[in-house]
Formats: structure tokens, sequence, C-alpha cells
């Protein structure tokens, strides 16, 4: 059973390695150490390799051992006296905090979940019987698509991490049905359109999307989420 | 499967000791892979080219950082992994390039029009799948699968245990077997999923 499961997932792999890959030429790459070396220059933190340090002389290296305890002390008595004295003041929150951390997620989901509203509106909207060659930009719907699918793997991790799993279950179902948009044939095959179309209905795709957009921000939490109606069957 | 060992013997040291020569041939080694992972996660070119660069800056800026005795292979990989994960969700709000009509989507012996197209569509289905795994599977499928490195390396990259990047390995490919089988690629012993 192992083996058999084992070689199955084998056999993926030796598919995978299969594919080619596309390769921008030989141009491409005599090239490459000049434009790196130019915008090594242009850049404006550009500094030089740093040099290795010098390895410590054991002497050098036993007074440092040595004083590291004495300087913990230090730092613990200095702490505790500055801690009695001191007063307290209010703790300022730093650059890069869960806070910090939470408004770039926030702007990102947001910005995720503009875009995708975008697309399945366009796709919704679109009735084949018209005809209208203009009403759909299928190519440009694809590459859009194709890009959101690629982003939604990294927002899905970040909002996992940040135990938004509502949004992050309403991101897997978005990456599904833009991967079916992202795979529809070129040429109008109007029976996928439908399918997708009916995917996005199914789901309540765009419902849950106003969602997320009344509840405003990841950190609003679950509290503030009404309740969703049923379903029609 | 590693293929750089013999290049990389003494390189560190004169990184880290400031030596021009050392960053160029450091460029010139590994300037296919981090393109080639770039290329894994942006699928454009362009971007492809961006964060490969990106990543060699920070190489160039850091190499101090790096600690005598470990693996330069994890180091710089897990420079391009970040490089590219940070462009991913740094991205632009709509896509500022469409796909690379000018990059040769096949191989330059790929001459036969039938196969160039089966290589192309092959090429889509396995994108499409490996959009489907976790962010952490997919750099280890492709730093395992793509890249040649060892389990120990690609625990290094990542930063997780041996055991985790097994378990990362076996879920990526298990998800990218199904996916493939249900984008229709006919793969063995395997019914179809809806």
């Amino acid at each position: 059973m192992l083996k058999k499961r084992r070689r199955r997932e084998e056999e993926a792999v030796v598919l995978f390695r299969k594919r080619v890959r596309p390769d921008p030429g030989s141009e491409y790459w005599d090239g490459y150490w000049d434009r790196l070396q130019a915008r090594l220059a242009s850049e404006p933190e550009a500094v030089p390799v740093r040099a290795a340090q010098p390895p410590a002389r054991p002497g050098l290296r036993l007074f440092r051992l040595a004083a590291l305890p004495a300087a913990a002390a230090a730092l613990l008595i200095a702490g505790f006296f500055m801690g009695r004295w001191g007063g307290r003041k209010p703790v300022p929150v730093p650059a890069g905090s869960a806070v910090v951390q939470a408004s770039d997620l926030d702007l990102r989901t947001n910005r995720y979940l503009d875009r995708s509203r975008r697309i399945l509106l366009a796709l919704v909207n679109y009735t084949p019987a018209t005809k209208d060659p203009y009403g759909l930009d299928l190519p440009g719907q694809k590459i859009a698509s194709g890009e959101l699918v690629r982003e939604a793997s990294v927002l899905r991790s970040d909002l996992t991490k940040a135990r938004e799993r509502r949004l992050e279950k309403l991101v897997g179902d978005l990456q599904t049905i833009l991967r079916q948009i992202a795979n529809l044939e070129a040429g109008a095959d109007l029976d996928a359109v439908r399918i997708v179309q009916a995917g996005v209905e199914g789901r309540d795709i765009l419902f849950q999307i106003s969602l997320a957009g009344m509840r405003g921000a990841p950190a609003a939490g679950p509290a503030a989420t009404p309740a969703r109606p049923e379903r029609a069957t | 499967m590693n293929t750089d060992a013999a290049p990389r013997l003494g390189l560190e040291d004169r990184l880290a000791g400031g030596d021009p020569d050392a960053f160029r041939e450091l460029v010139e080694t590994y300037k296919r892979k981090f393109y080639g992972l770039a290329f894994e996660y942006t699928r454009n070119h362009a971007d492809a080219e961006d964060v490969s660069q990106i990543a060699f800056i920070k190489v160039y800026r850091s190499i101090g950082t790096f600690q005598k005795g470990a693996s330069l292979n994890s180091w710089l990989y897990r420079i391009v992994v970040n490089a590219a994960i940070d462009h991913l969700r740094k991205r632009p709000m709509y896509p500022s390039s469409y796909p690379d009509a000018g990059l040769n989507e096949a191989s330059p012996a790929m001459t036969d029009p039938v196969r160039t197209v089966e290589a192309s569509a092959l090429r889509r289905s396995i994108d499409a799948a490996l959009d489907v795994v976790s962010e952490r599977e997919r750099a280890a499928f492709l730093l395992r699968h793509d890249h040649g490195l060892s389990l120990n390396e690609i625990a290094d990259t990542l930063d997780v245990s041996v055991g985790s990047v097994k378990s990362f390995l076996h879920r990526s490919a298990r998800k990218l077997r199904k996916e493939l089988v249900r984008s229709g690629l006919r793969l063995s012993e395997e019914t179809p999923h809806a």
C-alpha cells in the first residue's frame, strides 16, 4: 500500500521533471552580470562586500566568555533599579509588530478581494446570448486570474497564521474559481463560462466578498460577522 | 543529486574575504538557478529577473552574515525563496506585464510543433497544479525536484526539521498528482476526481 502510494507520488514527480521551463535565451544570460552590476551601482545602499571577521584570539575569547555573566548581572541590576525608580511609561508599539502586520494583511486581503470581485462581476454579468465580443475580455481576465491564483497561496498562508479561518476559506474558494477562469480555453468556450458562473453563484462568492468588505478588515474578529443566509437549492 | 559541489569549493572563504571575482563566480554559477526558482513563483520573465537580481544584491550585501561551515546552497536558496515570496506579497494591484511571447516555451531541440504544444500544455497543467500546494510545500518540492537540494539543505533553507521536509514533499507530490489527474492528464492506476 505504502509502495503503491510512493510510486504514484513518484509518477507526478517524473511528469513534473518532463516539463520545459521557458528560457530567455543566451543573449539574456550574457548580459546578466552587466545588468546586475549596473543595478548594484545604482542602488542607494550599495556597500562593498564585508571583509571576513578575523578569527578571535583564544585569550580574548576566554575574556569574553568570563565577561558575559558579569555583563548580564549588571544589566539585571540596572533593570531592577530603573524599574523601581524610573516610573512607568507607555510601551511604544515597535515597527513590524502584530498590529502593523495585521494592517498590512488587511490591506492585502481587501485588495485581493477587490480584484477578484471585479473579475467575477465581469464574468457573472456576461450573457453569452448577447454575443457581444467585447463583453468579456477573456484573455485579460485569464491573466489577472492566474496572477490572483498564484498570490492566493501566500495570502492563505498569512491568513492561516493570523487565524483568519473564514477569510482563508473565502480566498481558497476564490482560488478554485479563479483557476477555472485562468484555465478557460481561448475562443470563448461558453459552456465553460456558464460552469464558472454557476460556481460563483452556487458558492455565494460575491455575497461573501461583500460581507468581508462590510467587516472592513480581518482584525475585526468573528463576532462582527452577520449571519449567512441559507443558500437556495 | 547535487551538481554544484565542485564550483563552490573555497567560494565561501573568498566571498567572505571580499573577493569581487568570487561574487561574479557565484552569480555565474547561480544565475540560472535563481532565475528559474524566481520564475516558478512569478511565472513572468520581468519579475523573475527582478527577484533574482534582488536576491543577488541581498547576497552581496549580507555575505558577512554567512556563517562559516553552514551550507552556502541553503543560505542562497533561502534568500531567493524569501525574495520571491516578498515579491508576491508586494505585487501591484494589476498585472504589470503579460505572458512573455519572447520566451522559448520549448527546448531548442524541440522542433516538432505538436511536441511543442504538448510541452506547453504540460507546463500549464503543472503550473496550475503547483498553485494548489502551500507556500512551504511548493518551496520544498521545487528545491528537491527542480534544484536537487538534499533533505538537510531544504530543512536549513526553510528552517524546519527534515521530518517536516519529508512531509511537505509527500503532501506536495500527492496534491500535484491529484491536480494533474483533474486537469485531464492520464496517470496510471488513478480514477479521475470530480
